[in-house]
């Protein structure tokens, strides 16, 4: 008698054994499964990221270029014309912290902004390159977008018209 | 029925290691975006309409006869006038409206297009009337396509063209442009 009910007990422990095996790997598929959903979520992610980084770049430099405090004031010029002394003049306000800048901020957030004189190229230790406005993270917690504008530079004083490029580098926090 | 349990179970155990794979597979392709980023295409277009523009109202140095104002643009006349008849009115540097007007815009674009690691071609064609085809003034490229629309195929994904036409009015007959492609 004894002998027919053991190789029922291992009859049914097989199957349980095989129930929980089943189990294991259901979980086991469940698991990567969702590990493969939130991968593919955090790149989507990601990109919409960026694209709507880019787009704040482009808002920015189309800030910029329609910025009256920087603009030619002399007529007949193009609309992309920097005046050369309002440039100097609004690098040197924002240079330091103050209400100019926070003024400032309010427009073009995390950013750099610089002019660069192409033509007549720069002489002696001028290297053509003004900073209007830095203002953002520091060097090892950003990442860049860059835009470059070509804009006429206008010297009022020496009534030349020159070659440049307003640089735009708009920050992104990659710590917080 | 063992054996056939066994069997059973060994082809489970295939069935998930290759899901498992296809998993793995699939997570570990990163989803790339399939058009240039919008940052790009706007920096792109952009350069490429207002570089000429700028490039053409930029007044050239050391220029004889000193004229109030000379402008690019005037170089830009000055030039197919020499072309076609020999006689330059501007001088700059020593050189010729042509020679003047290209070396400027290749101060221009190695200051700019070139540093920001931009390939392009740069050129300014004269267009004869009747039937003679375009000629080619002068050509600054980094090795993209030429100024025809005709040799440009689809080989390059992306590229973004601006062209300003030269007025020629008391100058000669026929069409003059600057032209600007920047690839990728």
């Amino acid at each position: 008698m004894p002998l027919p009910l053991l190789s029922n007990d291992k009859k049914a422990q097989i199957q349980i054994g095989e129930s929980m095996l089943v189990i294991i790997f259901v979980l086991i598929i469940g698991v990567i499964a969702l590990v493969f959903v939130a991968r593919m979520q955090e790149d989507k992610i990601a990109v919409r990221l960026d694209e709507y980084e880019s787009l704040n770049a482009v808002e920015t430099a189309q800030l910029v270029t329609n910025l009256y405090d920087l603009r030619c004031a002399k007529p007949g010029l193009t609309e992309t014309c920097v005046d050369l002394h309002k440039a100097k003049a609004v690098a040197s306000i924002l240079e330091d912290p103050g209400p100019a800048r926070d003024y400032y901020y309010s427009l073009f957030k995390d950013a750099r902004i610089t002019l660069v004189q192409a033509y007549p190229p720069p002489a002696g230790t001028d290297d053509g390159k003004l900073v209007l406005y830095d203002v953002g993270p520091g060097e090892g917690n950003r990442t860049t977008t860059a835009l470059h504008i070509p804009v006429s530079v206008h010297n009022a004083s020496a009534n030349t018209l020159g070659f440049g490029m307003l640089v735009i580098e708009r920050y992104r926090r990659t710590s917080i | 029925m063992r054996r056939a349990q066994i069997e059973i179970m060994g082809l489970v155990v295939v069935v998930i290691l290759v899901t498992i794979g296809l998993f793995f597979a699939l997570s570990l392709k990163r989803t790339t975006p399939t058009q240039k980023p919008v940052v790009d295409r706007f920096g792109q277009d952009t350069m490429a309409k207002d570089f000429l523009t700028v490039l053409l109202e930029t007044q050239p140095q050391g220029c004889s006869p000193s004229v109030s104002g000379l402008q690019a643009w005037d170089l830009a006349k000055d030039c197919v006038r020499y072309r076609n008849s020999g006689v330059s009115i501007y001088a700059c540097d020593g050189a010729n409206s042509c020679e003047a007007l290209k070396s400027i815009a290749k101060t221009i674009a190695e200051a700019t297009l070139d540093e920001y690691g931009m390939t392009y071609n740069l050129s300014y064609v004269y267009e004869p009337p009747g039937e003679e085809g375009p000629q080619l003034i002068f050509n600054i490229s980094t090795g993209c396509h030429p100024y025809s629309d005709a040799q440009f195929t689809s080989a390059q994904p992306y590229s973004s063209l601006g062209r300003t036409p030269i007025p020629l009015y008391r100058v000669t007959t026929g069409k003059a442009y600057l032209e600007l492609r920047i690839c990728d």
